[in-house]
């Protein structure tokens, strides 16, 4: 590249074609980012070790636009709105039925392997039916007491989406 | 006189668009999302506050709250009407469970105003250390219904929103 070209390219000339190119861009990235791949943070270990906190990832919003999330997809939950927002494991669908026995899922009655998670848990929760259009979400990190984990069966509605990586 | 004909159709385009921007804020939401934003800011405390500036927030605090409000916060175990006259008492207690708290509202949203009347969600992000020196930070959708009492929005009802129901 010549000098000019390099000069060119870092400080252009001002013109309409240019400030139009530039609205352009900064319209189109204004809509992927709110809409399409929502950026957020990782705040919190529930999803440990496989998302730790403080790491970056993108929401994919559209990812369950045409389907609906299946066992071991990872998604994000609505809370109140999409600046704070759960990451979460789902484990069962509508209709199944949930329970956890010394610290194994199982899904049905049957055991689950859950390649997932690290560590020794020792949840036992009693079997639960996961509700029309609901799915069962947990986090991978069981190795802290139930009683101090967010779980359990959400609406369909609520999941914004799945993380990028 | 061109110049002075430019400037004043820009001086009334300008004082046109200030216009229908006043007109299109709607206040009343404005000052109940202050209200809100307001109340979480107060409910923050360190180690190391001196006693007036504790004093302070709390009164701040009991000034946001209606005669009555019924909390039903399940993640904190709270689940009953708190009178304006023990919020101190509630504050002092929960400053002795939790060394230091902030709490943050995201997502915050009217979701109806009818003046006197209001009802807005938002998403509380709680941090905390409690007496022992271990991290409870947590995420709570919640619901919020004001009610308009001479000029002031004061809150009636907090409720936490089941967003994983187990």
């Amino acid at each position: 590249m010549t000098d000019n070209a390099i000069k060119n390219f870092f400080f252009p000339k001002i013109t309409k074609r240019y400030l139009l190119r530039v609205a352009v861009v900064a319209i189109t990235a204004c809509i992927i980012f709110k809409y399409v791949f929502i950026p957020f943070r990782i705040q919190g270990e529930s999803m440990a070790p496989n998302y730790v906190t403080g790491s970056f990832n993108f929401c994919f919003a559209l990812r369950y636009q045409f389907s609906n999330p299946t066992p071991s997809d990872v998604v994000l939950v609505r809370m109140a709105g999409q600046n704070v927002m759960l990451l979460k494991r789902v484990v069962a669908i509508e209709g199944q039925s949930v329970e956890f026995r010394e610290g194994n899922l199982f899904v049905d009655g049957k055991k689950v392997n859950e390649p997932y998670v690290a560590g020794k848990s020792d949840w036992n929760i009693p079997p639960t039916v996961v509700k029309p259009g609901h799915v069962y979400v947990v986090g991978d990190n069981r190795g802290t007491p139930a009683r101090g984990h967010t779980f359990g069966q959400t609406p369909v509605t609520r999941i914004a989406g799945a993380p990028l990586w | 006189m061109v110049t002075k004909k430019y400037l004043t159709v820009a001086l009334i385009l300008v004082a046109a668009g200030a216009a229908l921007l006043l007109l299109s804020v709607d206040w009343e939401a404005r000052a109940v999302k202050k209200q809100l934003r307001s109340l979480a800011k107060e409910m923050t405390w360190a180690p190391g506050e001196n006693e007036l500036e504790i004093a302070s927030r709390i009164r701040h605090v009991q000034g946001k709250m209606a005669q009555t409000c019924q909390v039903d916060i399940p993640g904190y175990n709270i689940s009953r009407p708190v009178l304006k006259e023990d919020v101190p008492a509630y504050m002092m207690i929960g400053r002795r469970y939790y060394r230091n708290l902030s709490a943050e509202l995201e997502d915050l949203k009217i979701e109806s105003i009818q003046v006197p009347q209001a009802r807005a969600i938002a998403t509380a992000y709680i941090k905390a250390t409690d007496a022992y020196g271990q991290r409870n930070d947590q995420a709570l959708a919640l619901e919020f219904n004001l009610q308009k009492v001479e000029k002031k929005w004061l809150v009636t009802a907090a409720k936490e929103i089941q967003v994983l129901e187990r």
